[in-house]
This record gives C-alpha cells, sequence and structure tokens, in this order.
C-alpha cells in the first residue's frame, strides 16, 4: 500500500510538472493524461472504484481529447519565448510555494484523530445516496451538461456565421 | 505517511502546480490543463476525507462526482470560447487579449 502510494504520487507529481514546463503544447496535454491516470490510482488506493473509473472515463477518455482537439485547431508554436514570460515566472514559483507550503503546514497543524485507516465503502452506498439525497443535484447536473453542450455549439457556429 | 495527511498533502502539491502553471504559462489551453490539474487536486482530498473519516461517509465521494461534472461542461465551454476567440482575434495568447485594458 504505501510502496504504491509512493510511486502514485511520484507519477502524479513528475507528470503534473510536466504538464505545466513542457515547451511543445501536444506533451503537457498527454503529460496531463498521464496525471489523471495516476489520479485514479490513488483513488483506486483508497477504495473509490467508482470515482476512479469515472476518473479514466471523464478525464482520461473525454477532457484529454477535447484538449488535444483544441490544440489541433489552434496553431500552437513550440518555442520558448512564446510559452514563458519570465518575469511572470519570478513572481509565481515563490507564490505558489508559498501556497502549497501553507497548505501543508495549516494541514499538519490540524489534529485529525487517528484518521488513518482506509474504512470501506461499497459502491451500492454512493449510488443510493446519488438517487435519494443527491437526486436534486444530480437532476441540475444533468441540465447543467445538456446546457453546457448547446452553449459549445452555439458559441462555435455563431463565431463562424459571424465571419 | 500513507493516512489522511499524505493523501492531503498530495492534494496540496498537486493544487500548487497548478496554481503555478496558470500564472506562467501564456496559452489559454494550458491554463486550461492547469485548471483541471488543480481541480483533480480537490477531488483527491474530498475522496480522502470520505473515505478516512470516522463512519465513511459518502458525502465527499458524491461532491467529487459533482465536481468531475462540473469540470466537464467546464472544459467543453472553455474550448468553445477558445475556439470563437481564435476565430475573431487569430491568437489564443492571452498576452495579446487585452481589448478590455483600459
Amino acid at each position: 500500500m504505501l510502496v504504491a502510494f509512493w510511486i502514485l504520487s511520484v507519477i502524479v507529481v513528475a507528470s503534473a510538472l510536466g504538464a505545466i514546463f513542457f515547451r511543445n503544447i501536444i506533451h503537457c496535454a498527454l503529460s496531463m493524461a498521464l496525471c489523471f491516470v495516476g489520479v485514479a490510482g490513488i483513488f483506486i488506493l483508497l477504495n473509490a472504484e467508482l470515482i476512479a473509473l469515472f476518473q479514466v472515463l471523464i478525464y482520461v477518455g473525454a477532457i484529454t481529447v477535447l484538449i488535444l482537439f483544441a490544440i489541433m485547431l489552434t496553431p500552437h508554436i513550440t518555442g520558448p519565448r512564446n510559452l514563458f514570460f519570465h518575469r511572470q515566472l519570478i513572481a509565481a514559483i515563490p507564490l505558489s510555494s508559498v501556497f502549497g507550503l501553507l497548505a501543508v503546514w495549516s494541514l499538519y497543524l490540524t489534529n485529525f484523530r487517528n484518521l488513518n485507516r482506509v474504512s470501506p465503502l461499497d459502491t451500492s452506498r454512493l449510488s443510493k445516496a446519488l438517487f435519494t439525497t443527491y437526486a436534486f443535484p444530480f437532476e441540475i447536473c444533468s441540465a447543467l451538461l445538456i446546457t453546457a453542450i448547446i452553449g459549445a455549439i452555439v458559441m462555435v457556429k455563431s463565431g463562424k456565421k459571424e465571419k | 505517511m500513507m493516512g489522511l495527511s499524505g493523501f492531503l498533502t498530495l492534494s496540496a502539491v498537486l493544487f500548487s502546480i497548478g496554481l503555478c502553471g496558470v500564472l506562467i504559462r501564456r496559452n489559454i489551453i494550458s491554463i486550461l490543463i492547469s485548471v483541471e490539474l488543480m481541480l483533480n487536486a480537490i477531488n483527491i482530498s474530498l475522496v480522502a476525507f470520505s473515505h478516512l473519516s470516522r463512519g465513511a461517509s459518502v458525502k465527499g465521494e458524491a461532491f467529487a462526482l459533482f465536481v468531475m461534472v462540473v469540470a466537464a461542461a467546464e472544459v467543453s465551454i472553455g474550448l468553445a470560447l477558445i475556439l470563437s476567440v481564435y476565430k475573431v482575434r487569430m491568437s489564443i495568447d492571452i498576452d495579446r487579449l487585452d481589448s478590455l485594458k483600459g
């Protein structure tokens, strides 16, 4: 378990760093896909198989493909000067590391009392809750998705008409 | 390290990497990729809280599912916006999209 956690953590962090630091944006998107697979492994480690399945289906399957499509449809210049702005880099790296250190510091100050054991939580409980307690948010989600799909189609189509 | 704090540390590190990516990249699609990384970090912490809390509540997992749905909607709308911006301005470099700058 511990070894698997460390391997997955190294994969996730390394591929996330690759996703933001690679010069070529296609490499960024593929590295992001690897990061999503690693996160799915983390979910399996947490006994959340359904979430891991959805992670692979939605993130690795759909979102990565969408992003790759968008990359193919727009020009991507692989030169270093178009991707980085060094003045911003100097400010951004200390800022985000300070944020991360603050988060980890507050985490270790908090007393989570012996919550160190992964408890079994079967999928049937989640599904039951999803269709009883969370039935209304579930329906709102479907409305949100259909609105997003129609909105995306309308936006791209009207852009073409204007031209 | 395997306990709740391990997973939450991983989540914090991933979130900081995503934040750094949002701040340093110049391409809108790269910024969208970084936002997806941040959403994933949040999902890790939600599922970790859900499974490692006493009496295993189902709330965190349900919330993580809703986060995924909203992320899918966000990325489709975002990419449609990027494509229409590209059609009008012929660029997706955010330094050139400064029409609203006073």
